[in-house]
């Protein structure tokens, strides 16, 4: 592979919104020629002329020459975006990363997609995807703080919409009281056990779901976050380490990741 | 051309080379950008036993710079002789191996075992990593500057270069005892220690607690203590510290930089070397002057 592509594209559409205290800013980007990417996969952007490093961010959606990513306001660089406007023209690299594999794999199996919090990102990617006809045996489980990240979804990426043709189960934590974990075990309970498992959330979320997968000798991939300086298996930040049988591998998110294949005595140490 | 540098009796083909723990052992810098590009690699410290590294997160942006504490993760010498340095044979750059070790055996072992691979160059011996559990950087200490550099000059047959940490008061006194032990080049400077407070979370960014500075922010804490040994000692000098562009180049040339290093920097821009490269030999034409003209003009 040759040098990281750097694309300018320019901010079509800028959108800021808070929920429980948090600020998101919704971004889609005009892109120049074409790009691809699989679910999962990650752009390095540029949050300013003066910023000395790059920010990876999962790839909400890309189709047609619009590239969409949902940000959570964190720290220095994601501060700086809140200053963007409609019409700046910005700079990414990438696609970077390994990302899902092709969308026919999952279709006619049963499955769960579990999401928690700016996880959704990579799954919201995928099931835009999804040929709806093809899906009926796939069940999203998505946990949030409380529902008003849910509304917000509705409202500027016309969640329910995109995900019409699914069976959902949407857990506010605030409301219900329940983690997303907490309540895909008891849709397990009754209607028995997926053949494979799609997850992508907190550290904390995945390790109980990995357990899941464990217990249950199911097949699983789990989408990690790092933090990273370069995206491209240089820097050596972003290690995950995993656990295959009885040796320890070192594996960079980067390059090696994000999605991670667990079960069958595979898993990832948190 | 007009770039081509001698250095430790080595022709390198220009001035420039990969800074230690920038592109681990080379291979992806190779298929970006290629190693025939630069002058020379010098490669991610290696150990005597595998090291897994600091815990996350590991890196965190600052103003004109980055920290790090990756925590010198490297597989360990035998992986590191069988699986990762074989690449190199292949590519016409120099070849500098970093080396780091707990004790004066440790390098020695280590020195031993790379002495009779004829492709390497070099040795680095990394005396200043900040990100490692020891209660002090061996170039901290002059007298354990010499110590280190004294005990692996003896075992091996390849040109030793020292490299410092900037974390003292007198950089000129520890690089007199590097160089008084034997030392044939120095390596500076390495990040200066940092802290990065998150005040939303109340909460250290790093998983280490504390990384090491680079970039930018550095470049004149680098350009003086060059500036400063250049002065005081004939020793060659691989500069290192926030080279970002053409310019941040000829500041570390001017004051007698005999090669100069690129790190963090090409994070960011996998474009750097070439622009390195480029710029600098279109200001010697510009100038009509060579590098040996430059180099140390301002000593």
């Amino acid at each position: 592979m040759k040098k990281p592509l750097i694309h300018i594209g320019k901010i079509a559409q800028r959108t800021v919104f808070t929920c429980d205290r948090i600020t998101y800013i919704l971004l889609k980007i005009e892109i120049q020629g074409e790009l691809k990417a699989s679910p999962g996969q990650f752009i390095m952007l540029e949050t300013g002329n003066d910023s000395y490093l790059d920010r990876p961010f999962s790839i909400l959606q890309l189709r047609e020459r619009e590239l969409s990513l949902l940000i959570e306001v964190k720290g220095r660089g994601t501060r700086k975006l809140l200053s963007m406007k409609k019409g700046d023209s910005v700079r990414f690299k990438g696609i970077h990363g390994n990302g899902l594999g092709p969308i026919e794999n999952y279709y006619g199996k049963k499955i769960a997609l579990i999401a928690g919090g700016m996880g959704i990102v990579p799954i919201f990617h995928l099931v835009s995807q999804f040929n709806i006809t093809g899906g009926g045996q796939i069940q999203l489980f998505f946990g949030a703080r409380s529902r008003s990240f849910f509304d917000a979804l509705d409202k500027h990426l016309q969640f329910s919409e995109v995900l019409g043709g699914f069976n959902k189960y949407l857990v506010p934590l605030k409301e219900t009281g329940k983690t997303v974990v907490d309540v895909f075990r008891e849709y397990v309970e009754k209607n028995g056990a997926p053949n494979h498992i799609l997850s992508c959330g907190p550290e904390g979320m995945l390790k109980s779901v990995q357990e899941f997968i464990m217990e249950t000798g199911i097949s699983g991939e789990l989408i990690l976050e790092r933090r990273m300086a370069c995206g491209r298996g240089m820097c050596m930040a972003c290690p995950v380490m995993i656990l295959d049988g009885e040796a320890d591998i070192i594996k960079m998110a980067c390059t090696k990741g994000p999605v991670f294949a667990v079960g069958k005595g595979r898993k990832v140490i948190f | 051309m007009a770039l081509s540098t001698l250095f430790l009796g080595k022709r390198f083909r220009n001035p420039i080379v990969l800074a230690s723990g920038i592109v681990g052992y080379g291979k992806k810098f190779d298929e970006e950008v290629g190693l025939d590009k630069v002058g020379g690699i010098i490669t991610k410290t290696v150990t005597a036993l595998p090291r897994p590294g600091n815990p996350l997160p590991r890196v965190a942006e600052v103003d004109s710079g980055m920290l790090n504490s990756i925590g010198l993760a490297n597989p360990g010498i035998d992986k590191f002789i069988s699986d990762q340095l074989p690449y190199l044979q292949e590519h016409k750059t120099n070849i500098i191996v970093s080396i780091a070790g707990g004790t004066s055996e440790e390098l020695v072992h280590l020195a031993l075992l790379l002495d009779n691979i004829e492709y390497i160059d070099a040795l680095e011996l990394n005396l200043s990593c900040p990100n490692v559990a020891i209660k002090m950087q061996t170039s901290q200490d002059p007298r354990e500057t010499f110590r280190a550099v004294d005990a692996v000059k003896a075992v091996t047959r390849k040109q030793l270069i020292a490299k410092l940490s900037p974390n003292v008061s007198d950089v000129v006194e520890v690089a007199r005892k590097a160089v008084e032990a034997g030392a044939d080049a120095l390596s500076l400077i390495n990040t200066l220690g940092g802290i990065k407070v998150d005040p939303v979370l109340r909460k250290f960014v790093l998983g280490n607690v504390t990384g090491g500075l680079s970039g930018p922010a550095i470049r004149p804490v680098g350009v003086k203590m060059v500036y400063d040994i250049k002065k005081e000692l004939d020793i060659p000098v691989i500069a290192h510290g926030g080279i970002v562009d053409q310019w941040s180049a000829l500041e570390y040339l001017l004051v007698g930089a005999d090669l100069i290093a690129l790190g963090s920097g090409l994070f960011k821009n996998p474009d750097l070397t070439e622009e390195v490269s480029a710029g600098l030999e279109k200001y010697l034409h510009e100038n009509g002057a060579t590098l040996a003209d430059i180099r140390g003009e301002l000593l």
